[in-house]
């Protein structure tokens, strides 16, 4: 039996991180949604997801900051970036010189290609 | 019977010689001592009938004789029993040897008062031997032997002095000579004779008497005094005696002088037997004697006859002596009347004082001269000059020799001349050209005022050759040049040269020099003036400027890219440059005459007016632009400056205009404004796009969402058609605007590194549509550029060639080093990316990079490569097409370059920077 995966979702517009949750649970994963970076980094400390999808842009604790903390203690989550917008291409530039290598999904995504996209990330670690 | 009679003859010849030995010593003389010897020897064996005789003579050399046929070691014997060699006595004994026949009685007498001197040995067998007579012949032999040695000797001892005489005689610096008889005949000549006589060797004159030896002398006075010196026995001293000596054997006498003595040689009664002559020749010392004396003769004679007054004059003031000049000088009759004088007495009563000590300097051994004035013994005063030198007296006194000119006349012609200079000078100083006087060698020695003045200069800084110092440096060269010409030709010299002035600036001046000369043609001096002829030079030289300047005016004219137009104030066209012909179509020769208003438009024919107005109030109008009408009647817009043109009192006579094309120009201009508003339109969009990305996901999420739980059929088909206008919607969004930044630095950066973050964006949909991305960095150069827009530039031209392949296919994206060349050789990055998509039609090629086109009728925005190209420019690169649309090869090559600093690279101009499609 299978455990179902779990993914955090994170973005500071509520109706996107809905939604994605929404159609993440529609598609079998057990979804929860975050609205900020440094309550999803708790939220990932309660109980650790398989994946967290992150928006890059975000006041507070931005993506890449939440990614990389939460890959320092747990080591074993995936984490998908996904972004509207060329800063956070600078941002990622900055990650990868510092060794940390972020895949990044346009915004918008099409709802089919993301669930494609995380599906070809879970199948990838089996 | 024969040798009887023979021996007989040879007895009495050697009696005879005995007698002569007794009687007369002079019979041996011419004998020496060996000879002797014999002869006694010879004399004593057979007058005392002796068989063995020894004759030893010790000294000074010991000569033995011994005559002995029988008796062996005889002397032997004689020297062995012979006791007692000192005494004088004879000695006799009987001696008795082994060898002998039988014993001999012998007799050894010595010769002379001691036996050191000699002896005569005896040895006879007849027992009476020596009897009295024999012993008394022995002693006569002894005594006569002793008398022919010391004759022998003193004869030798008489050659030996005489030798010695004949060689004083001979090596005597004097001419020796030896005269016998009264007929004065030669007995000896010394060499130094025969050479002062010019003859050859002493035979020519020994044996000879003097007149033959010597003819030319017949009839000079020495044949007369030689014979009164050898009547008289008085000597005779001649000195300096003239002989006429015939010494070249030419025949032609020559003069030589003689010191010499003829000395008597006389006899012992007193009387003459011979002259000894004795004489040295003294030729030389006579010649330079006499050519002195003519030397002094000449000089008293110049002397005497120079015009110029010549004294001695002893240190205390006497006069010594005078010419008959001087004598003139100082009115005296005759030398009388003033030698032994005090010559202070005729010195002008002011000058006496310095006239004696001038006269006690010059005897203390100074030379100088002087000037002075005397007043004559007859009262006339006269101006002296006197150069005087010391002279040493024989008796050691220095007295002053002086020679004086009177020069009066000089004096007064000199003062007459100084001051007709004085006039001129007054007069040159008055004159206002700079006037100036040279030696004929050229050196000045005199500037009138005016040139101090102008110079600002004093005479010691100008005198000679100095006159340099004022001249500009660059022109002195031909001004000496030509000077010195001047001067070793003696032709005029004229120049016109500049002069500094005591202000420091440079005037020309017209300078003429002409040689002034006296009555013989001979150059004395030249007269130099310098005219300053600054206002005429300065005329000819504004004439010149204004020459060069039409002629280059004329130049840039026909050479100017700008129409260059001048016209009247009718507006009538005067002139009509190339450039005008090019941008207005009309030749020169078509416009010259007609009215500018040709040019112009019918709308705009007022528009002359206002400018010929404008013009005619002496304005100028800059930078008006307008339009005006080409020959074939298209119009071009151009710029106008428009001149007022005066002449030279300053009337405005028309117009000069100067057009310019800026129909390119205002293209450009437009362009770029279109361009300016389109990037902000852009910029606007961009932002926008930013804040609508957001909301989009979200309508997409919830249309998705809203699809999957529509139950009707009808509401998933309008949910359909939303999420196909989202996608619209969300493509325009993220390709054309969605990665436009903001304004953001230029930094370094590396294409690949760009690339190679944006290729995994990509990655979702070329993985979905099969699409093979392959990149390759060869090299990845740092470039210095804005990030944003080169990662813009390289998310565009991916997102076209993955539009472009659209279904299974490759695109290949290249990164290597490269360089460009465009004016200067640039060094950067070039970035290809080439797609196996259907290619670009030649249509589409041409219109690419025009903002708002698009082949992507639904997604399109018509934006991308304006912006990629854009962008390029920016960065000073380029950016290139390659396109194929051949079926099985078609495909699409986009190539980028950009510079590794495009600050540092210079723009090009956009024209002509516009990529080229292949």
């Amino acid at each position: 039996m299978t455990q179902m995966r779990s993914v955090l979702i994170v973005d500071d517009e509520k109706n996107i991180a809905d939604t994605v949750a929404l159609i993440l649970r529609g598609a079998g994963y057990a979804a929860r949604a975050a609205y900020d970076g440094s309550v999803a980094l708790s939220m990932t400390r309660d109980r650790p997801p398989d994946l967290i999808l992150t928006d890059v842009l975000m006041p507070g604790m931005n993506g890449i900051d939440l990614a990389i903390a939460a890959l320092r203690e747990f080591p074993s989550c995936h984490v998908l970036l996904c972004s509207g917008q060329a800063a956070s291409a600078d941002m990622l530039e900055d990650a990868r010189s510092h060794g940390h290598h972020f895949e990044v999904l346009p915004k918008p995504i099409e709802p089919d290609d993301l669930l494609k996209k995380i599906s070809d990330v879970f199948t990838a670690q089996t | 019977m024969e040798n009887a009679h023979n021996e007989n003859r040879e007895l009495r010849r050697l009696l005879r010689d005995l007698v002569a030995l007794a009687t007369t010593p002079a019979g041996w003389v011419g004998r020496d001592r060996a000879h002797i010897a014999e002869s006694v020897a010879d004399i004593v064996l057979h007058t005392l009938r002796a068989e063995a005789v020894y004759v030893c003579f010790e000294s000074p050399r010991r000569i033995e004789i011994v005559r002995n046929a029988h008796y062996p070691g005889f002397a032997d014997e004689v020297r062995r029993v012979w006791p007692d060699s000192a005494t004088a006595n004879l000695y006799i004994e009987t001696i008795t040897a082994p060898k002998w026949p039988r014993p001999l009685h012998i007799a050894v007498q010595p010769i002379g008062i001691s036996a050191d001197a000699g002896f005569i040995a005896v040895g006879c067998s007849a027992s009476t031997f020596p009897s009295e007579g024999e012993s008394l012949l022995l002693s006569v032999a002894a005594n006569q032997t002793a008398v022919a040695l010391q004759t022998a000797r003193l004869r030798t001892e008489a050659d030996l002095e005489r030798q010695r005489l004949r060689d004083v005689l001979a090596q005597a610096p004097a001419a020796m000579g030896l005269l016998a008889g009264p007929e004065h005949r030669w007995v000896y000549v010394n060499e130094n004779y025969v050479h002062v006589t010019g003859r050859h060797s002493a035979s020519e004159f020994i044996g000879k008497t003097l007149l033959q030896s010597l003819p030319e002398i017949e009839h000079q006075p020495f044949l007369h005094i030689l014979d009164e010196v050898y009547r008289t026995g008085e000597p005779y001293v001649g000195r300096e005696v003239k002989a006429m000596l015939n010494r070249a054997h030419s025949g032609q006498s020559e003069e030589a002088y003689f010191d010499f003595v003829y000395q008597p040689v006389l006899n012992a009664e007193g009387v003459s037997d011979g002259i000894l002559v004795h004489a040295v020749e003294v030729t030389d010392k006579v010649t330079a004697r006499m050519a002195i004396e003519q030397s002094e003769e000449r000089l008293r004679a110049i002397v005497e006859t120079t015009p110029e007054c010549v004294k001695v004059v002893a240190a205390n003031g006497t006069l010594l002596h005078m010419n008959s000049a001087g004598l003139s000088m100082i009115g005296a009759d005759c030398a009388e009347a003033a030698i032994g004088r005090n010559i202070y007495e005729v010195i002008a009563p002011e000058d006496r004082a310095r006239f004696r000590e001038f006269n006690e300097a010059v005897c203390r051994g100074q030379r100088g001269s002087i000037e002075f004035d005397i007043v004559g013994l007859k009262g006339v005063r006269r101006h002296m000059e006197t150069h005087s030198a010391p002279l040493r007296q024989p008796d050691g006194n220095v007295v002053q020799l002086a020679v004086t000119r009177d020069v009066t006349e000089r004096k007064r012609a000199e003062e007459e001349q100084r001051r007709k200079e004085e006039e001129f000078h007054v007069l040159a100083d008055a004159v206002p050209q700079l006037v100036w006087m040279a030696n004929p060698d050229g050196w000045i020695f005199w500037y009138n005022s005016r040139w101090y003045e102008y110079t600002g200069t004093t005479p010691e800084q100008m005198q000679g050759w100095r006159w340099q110092s004022v001249h500009d440096p660059a022109v002195l060269p031909e001004v000496l040049e030509r000077w010195k010409g001047s001067i070793n030709t003696g032709q005029p010299f004229e120049m016109t040269f500049p002069l500094r002035g005591a202000d420091g600036s440079f005037r020309p001046f017209l300078t003429r020099v002409i040689p002034v000369r006296d009555s013989s043609g001979t150059i004395t001096r030249w007269f130099g003036t310098n005219t300053d002829v600054s206002s005429e030079v300065e005329v000819q030289r504004k004439l010149q400027n204004a020459l060069v300047a039409s002629q280059s005016l004329a130049a840039i004219v026909e050479s100017s890219d700008d129409a260059i137009v001048g016209k009247d104030l009718n507006g009538i066209v005067s002139s009509w440059n190339p450039a005008a012909e090019r941008i207005f179509g009309y030749t020169a020769r078509e416009m010259i005459g007609r009215s500018i208003t040709t040019i112009i438009p019918p709308e705009l024919q007022d528009d002359e007016k206002r400018i010929l107005a404008t013009i005619g109030r002496g304005e100028r109008i800059e930078h008006f632009e307008t339009v005006r009408v080409r020959k074939g009647g298209e119009r071009i817009e151009v710029s106008l400056t428009i001149s007022p043109v005066r002449d030279e009192p300053g009337k405005i006579i028309g117009a000069a205009k100067i057009a310019r094309d800026i129909t390119q120009q205002k293209k450009a201009e437009r362009a770029l404004r279109t361009s300016e508003r389109l990037a902000a339109v852009g910029r606007l969009a961009a932002t926008v796009a930013h804040e609508i990305n957001n909301p989009l996901a979200a309508v997409t999420n919830f249309v998705y969402l809203g699809k999957q739980r529509a139950s009707r059929d009808d509401v998933r088909e309008f949910l359909t058609g939303a999420q196909e206008e989202l996608k619209r919607i969300s493509h325009l969004t993220r390709q054309t605007l969605g990665f436009y930044r903001e304004t953001q630095g230029a930094s370094c950066i590396t294409l690949g590194s760009t690339l190679q973050s944006l290729v995994p964006v990509f990655s979702y949909k070329t993985r979905h549509q099969a699409i093979q991305i392959r990149t390759e960095i060869r090299q990845d150069p740092q470039i210095y550029a804005v990030p944003g827009e080169i990662r813009q530039l390289v998310a565009n031209l991916l997102s076209n060639s993955i539009d472009a392949v659209g279904g299974a296919g490759k695109i290949h994206v290249r990164v290597s080093a490269s360089s460009s060349y465009n004016g200067r050789r640039a060094t950067g990055v070039k970035f290809t990316i080439a797609d196996s998509g259907p290619g670009i039609s030649l249509e589409t090629l041409a219109r690419l990079f025009e903002p708002f086109f698009t082949t992507k009728k639904d997604v399109g925005t018509g934006l991308g490569l304006w912006i990629c190209r854009n962008i390029v420019e920016k960065h000073h690169g380029w950016i290139r097409v390659k396109t194929s649309t051949v079926p099985g090869r078609s495909g699409t090559v986009f190539s980028v370059f950009l510079p590794a600093n495009f600050q540092g690279t210079a723009p090009v101009s956009t024209q002509d920077r516009s990529l080229r499609a292949v």
